[in-house]
Formats: structure tokens, sequence, C-alpha cells
């Protein structure tokens, strides 16, 4: 029957979409939307119906100086990753593709290390007597071991080395689309390097910068454990208050917060989508 | 057309038929699954207690970890529940029974007679009690020359210079607050917790690092990232032994919880989860089990089993119960949520 779907067969392509799309659907609607549900259901429901646990939740001054401390967070890693990926993902555009590859290797290479290991890794390079202090204290850079680890910049260290590839991945296929005759045709013209960059190349990957910023920024808003194992309590994220609701069976509480931090999030893509709109994500800039 | 309808119809008639077949009857009650801490406690009860029960009895022992009291709410509440037996912390045991999630025990089956008052009920049995105690890097504070001897030393800074290390839970620190405020340890509840926080203001700010986990409270320690700490008995002890860590440990002010055995409501194998935990009871085993994990269970002929050099690690030897501080489930029970809310309120804040 799918040779049924040849060119000509008008019914079978529209069909076609849908009937490829329909397991993943149904596999999203099953496994996502209807927890979701429960869980605002829930926030609304226990332990008695009614709007009680929302008054507890917005009232509570902790939450809201945690949900400001999550999103400073966010915004921390989101400016630390794109800093650092932009250089990356520009050197791995100008490589010749097999080079550029190889190197992306180097890139996704924290993908498949357990996100344990690599905050143990961090606990032990960063600690009083680890190794960075360590290295510090006998080369004679200092004679006091400096704070590295167990606050903000521990976390901001650790989030951004996961969410880093997000922010690569984004700005490299960007940058890949860009027509490198463009630039050549504006230092042709005379055009500073400078002037270049800032006229030509960064309004042309700035599509990949939004992108990569909306995913950063977005996953950086549900960490857990890398708040939790290298930061203080002054980096206590949602998540983390969330869970400890849950764990104390005040379920009705948690489950308002974790809708308030789903409301959050569709705000910022509101905002997002008010000030820069979602099409600049898909805009191919390479064929303009 | 109708013959392949037919085919179809036979293979899947034997298709339900084989799986209903492999569906286990009821009777088979050879299974039992039971949930704890994990870790190196899970590797010594299996060897101690759970190989040899299912050597004694043909019962299975299926472990799972870690303790999680919302699991067990969704189980419950779900109407799928898979442990049979479940560990269970101090305070939130008695919060999971009075919300229903716990199963009434068969009392009969127990050796009640051996049992303290306080180490058995309707809904759980001490799984072991334990202490909160003060643990110290011996290489920062040599066993030799002057050491912490309480945890009251924890605000000692002139004597012993450096971070602390401390639970990020309201537990604990609640009662070592009012025990440095001058409250009498048998006073200590009902906790007056602005008193406690006057205290526990002072100690913020030498606090380096707040654990979450008992291998961290150990493993900040041995690494100096604090120089002393708070920290479970059995933690330390584990290093001390196995790997000779240099810490050294202090009892005084200590405080006294207790993890309970207890079965979930509507658990599949309810015969075999009381044979299991009437099982632990006994003397013998909970000694060797003590010897290996510095954490015995409640049983009162256990102590008298056991060589000197175990028995001072313990929580319940004599000499340090007489300056610990029992901890109290029902303050717990009754003003666990709200005190650990404003705790986090208070750690979180610059």
């Amino acid at each position: 029957m799918g040779r049924a779907a040849r060119p000509g067969d008008g019914r079978w392509m529209r069909l076609l979409p849908f009937i490829l799309v329909a397991p993943g659907l149904a596999l999203v609607l099953l496994l996502f939307l209807y927890p979701l549900l429960r869980l605002v259901a829930e926030s609304f429901l226990d332990p008695v119906p009614g709007f009680d646990n929302y008054v507890a939740v917005v009232t509570d001054p902790t939450l809201w100086q945690i949900i400001e401390t999550t999103l400073m967070i966010a915004a921390q890693c989101t400016v630390a990753t794109l800093l650092l990926a932009y250089p990356v993902s520009y050197l791995l555009s100008v490589q010749p593709r097999p080079r550029a590859n190889r190197l992306m290797m180097f890139v996704l290479l924290p993908f498949w290390t357990s996100l344990l290991v690599r905050m143990y890794a961090w606990m032990v390079l960063l600690g009083r007597h680890g190794v960075i202090n360590e290295a510090m204290i006998d080369m004679g850079l200092t004679s006091r071991p400096y704070p590295l680890l167990y606050n903000r910049f521990a976390v901001v260290v650790g989030m951004s080395h996961f969410l880093l590839p997000f922010m690569v991945l984004s700005l490299y296929s960007t940058m890949l689309g860009i027509d490198r005759s463009l630039i050549e045709a504006a230092s042709s013209m005379g055009s500073s390097f400078r002037q270049t960059f800032l006229r030509v190349y960064l309004p042309l990957s700035l599509p990949g910068v939004y992108a990569g910023c909306l995913l950063v920024f977005i996953l950086a808003m549900g960490f857990y454990i890398t708040p939790a194992l290298l930061g203080s309590p002054q980096e206590t994220t949602i998540s983390v208050y969330i869970q400890q609701q849950i764990q104390l069976l005040n379920w009705g509480e948690g489950t308002a917060m974790a809708v308030i931090l789903v409301a959050i999030v569709v705000g910022l893509f509101i905002v997002y989508d008010r000030l820069l709109g979602f099409d600049r994500l898909f805009r191919d800039v390479g064929t303009r | 057309m109708a013959k392949w309808i037919t085919e179809m119809a036979l293979v899947a008639a034997v298709g339900v038929a084989a799986l209903m077949a492999a569906t286990p009857a009821k009777a088979q009650d050879q299974v039992v699954y039971i949930n704890s801490s994990g870790g190196v406690l899970d590797d010594i009860n299996r060897k101690i207690h759970w190989d040899p029960f299912t050597a004694a009895t043909g019962i299975k022992v299926v472990a799972s970890a870690p303790v999680d009291d919302a699991k067990l709410k969704a189980m419950v509440t779900s109407g799928n529940v898979e442990w049979d037996v479940t560990e269970i912390d101090d305070g939130d045991f008695l919060r999971a029974a009075d919300a229903g999630l716990l199963a009434k025990l068969d009392l009969s089956k127990l050796p009640t007679d051996d049992l303290p008052k306080t180490a058995v009920n309707d809904y759980g049995v001490w799984d072991g009690p334990y202490s909160t105690i003060l643990t110290w890097n011996t290489n920062v504070f040599p066993l030799s020359g002057k050491h912490p001897t309480s945890l009251m030393d924890l605000w000692n800074q002139k004597d012993f210079p450096g971070p602390r290390c401390l639970w990020k839970d309201a537990y604990d620190n609640l009662e070592l607050g009012v025990l440095h405020a001058g409250v009498p340890r048998d006073k200590v509840y009902p906790i007056d917790q602005d008193a406690a926080y006057k205290e526990l203001d002072k100690l913020k700010p030498d606090v380096g690092v707040w654990w979450t986990t008992g291998a961290q409270s150990v493993q900040a320690i041995v690494n100096r990232d604090c120089v002393m700490g708070t920290a479970w008995n059995g933690r330390p002890y584990q290093l001390i032994v196995k790997d000779k860590a240099p810490l050294g440990v202090a009892w005084d002010d200590a405080i006294l919880r207790a993890s309970w055995w207890s079965i979930p409501k509507g658990a599949k194998h309810y015969d075999s989860a009381m044979k299991l935990i009437a099982w632990m009871q006994d003397p013998h085993r909970q000694a060797a089990q003590a010897t290996l994990s510095g954490y015995a269970g409640g049983n009162k002929g256990t102590a008298a089993l056991l060589p000197e050099n175990v028995q001072q690690y313990l929580a319940t030897a004599p000499a340090h119960l007489a300056t610990t501080v029992v901890s109290d489930d029902t303050w717990w029970g009754t003003n666990g949520l709200a005190a650990e809310k404003r705790f986090t309120g208070w750690v979180i804040a610059k």
C-alpha cells in the first residue's frame, strides 16, 4: 500500500504527514499532556478543592526569592554560553566539513558523560583543596584558597558546561548558512574587520543567537541537580523547591508551583515572540 | 479473504491465552519487594538479612532505592503498589501513617517483647536508630591534641577555626540551635524556633557546605571543604573502619532518630513482607549488620553480642545515650512541614 503514495496520488500525499506524525503525537499526548493536565488538576484539588494552594504559594516570599534566583542563574548561563559558543561556532563554520565534523565531536563530548559524573568532576576541580586551588597555592599565586565551589560561580560553570553544546549547535547551523561572499564583498569595498563583523556578520548570525539563547534559557530554568550539588542554599532553584514540597507530601502547593513555573516559561515565550518573532528562528538566511 | 481473517483470529486467541497463562496466580507469594536507602547499606542488608532469608524460606527478595515518600504516596493513591516493605524516616513516618499510606502490621508475627516500646507500633518497626553526631578531620585537629568533643563546638571558631558542614534541613539544626541557647537536653521539645534561629544566625556565616546526602557529609570533611560538621553516625564509622579515613567523632549533644520498616497500604505480598520484617529482628543478624555498618536494629539483645569497639560506635551505646537528645517524632510529625518551610526561607536568605 505504501506504493500508493506515489506522486499524483493526492489523497495519500495529503494524509501521509498525519500518518507519519501520529505515533509521535500519540506519545506526546499520552506521556506529556496527560500527566501535565493531572498535575494542573492536583494543584486545585489536593488536599481540598479550591484556590488555597495558589494563595499559599503566591503569598510565600521564599518562592518569589527562589524564582528571582532561578531567572538570574538562567540569564547568567545564557550570557556565559553565548560568549563561549560564538567564537567556537564561527571557527567550526569556516573549517572544511570533515574537520568541522571531527571538531564537533569535542563539542558533543559532554553529552556522552553522565551529568552526575561531570558534577563530581567539577567538585574535585573547584574544591577548597581541589586541583585549581592547590595549583594556585603551589605556584604562589595566592596564599589562601579561593571559594570556587558551593557558590553561584560553580553553578554557572557547571550548568554552562552542560548547556554549551545547545548554543554551539544553534549558532553553527545559522553560521553555516551565511553566504561568505557577502563578507568578502564587504571587505573588498573597504570595510574594516570590525565594521564587517558588526554590520554584516553579526546581524546575519542573529537568528542563531536568538534561537540558542531561548533554548539555553528555558533549559536552564529547569535545572535541578547542578544547583543542588555545586551551589549554596542561595542557589536554590524552583525545581529544588518543588521537589522539596513533593517529598514533604505537600503535593497541592508543589504542583501549584510547577504550574507557575510553566506559566512563567510560556510567558517568556510570548514576550519573546512579540519582541523578536518566532519566524526569525526558522528563517533560512543563506537563501536570502 | 475470509480465510485470512480466521487465521488472524486464531493467532490472536492463542496470543491472549498465552498472556493469561503467563500472568502469575495470586497464590504465588514467593517474592517480596523491599525499598530502602540503597548503596552500602543495601549490600550489607542483602548479605546479612535478605540472602539468608531467601535460603531459609524460598522467598526471593527484590530490593530498590532510595527512600522516597512522594513515590510511596503516588503508588498508594494510584493503587499500583510496587513495594511490599519500605524504609521511612522518623517525622515522615508519622505523616505517612496519618495520610493513610501505610498498612497495619500484624504485630503477633513480631518478637515485640524483645523490642523497646518506642521501637514498634501499628504501622512500623525500627529499621534502626541512628544519631546525628559531630565528625571532624583529624589531619586538621589531631586526636592527640585539642580536638572537638561536642556538637556545640560547631560554634567554637576560637579553638577550631574553619568552615562547617551542616545538613540542609530543619531536622537537627533546630535541635542544635536550642541546645546552644542553653535549653537542657530533656527540654528541647517543643522546640522554641525563634531561640534556635538566633543561635543558627551566628553559625550561618561559618557554614561552608550545606550537605544534602549522607555521602556528601563525610566526603566534604575528608576533602577539607569543611573542618568539621554533622553526619549520621554510620557514615564516618564505615569510612574509619573500611578506609582508615582521617575522621574523628564526638557524641555529646547528638540527636537520636530512627528509620522504620513499614508496609505500604495495598502491598501485593503482605504475608512475605511480615515474614521478612520479623526475620530482620533477629539479634544475631542485627549484630552482624552493626559490625559492618555502624547501625544496629532495635532488638534489645543485640548490644550484648557486640565487641566493645563496635558498641562504642552505636547510637544506642549507654555512654552516648547519656548525652543524647532523643527526637520527638510527634513534634516533627505535627510541625515538620511548617518548620521545613521556615528553614528553607532562612537558609536561602542572603
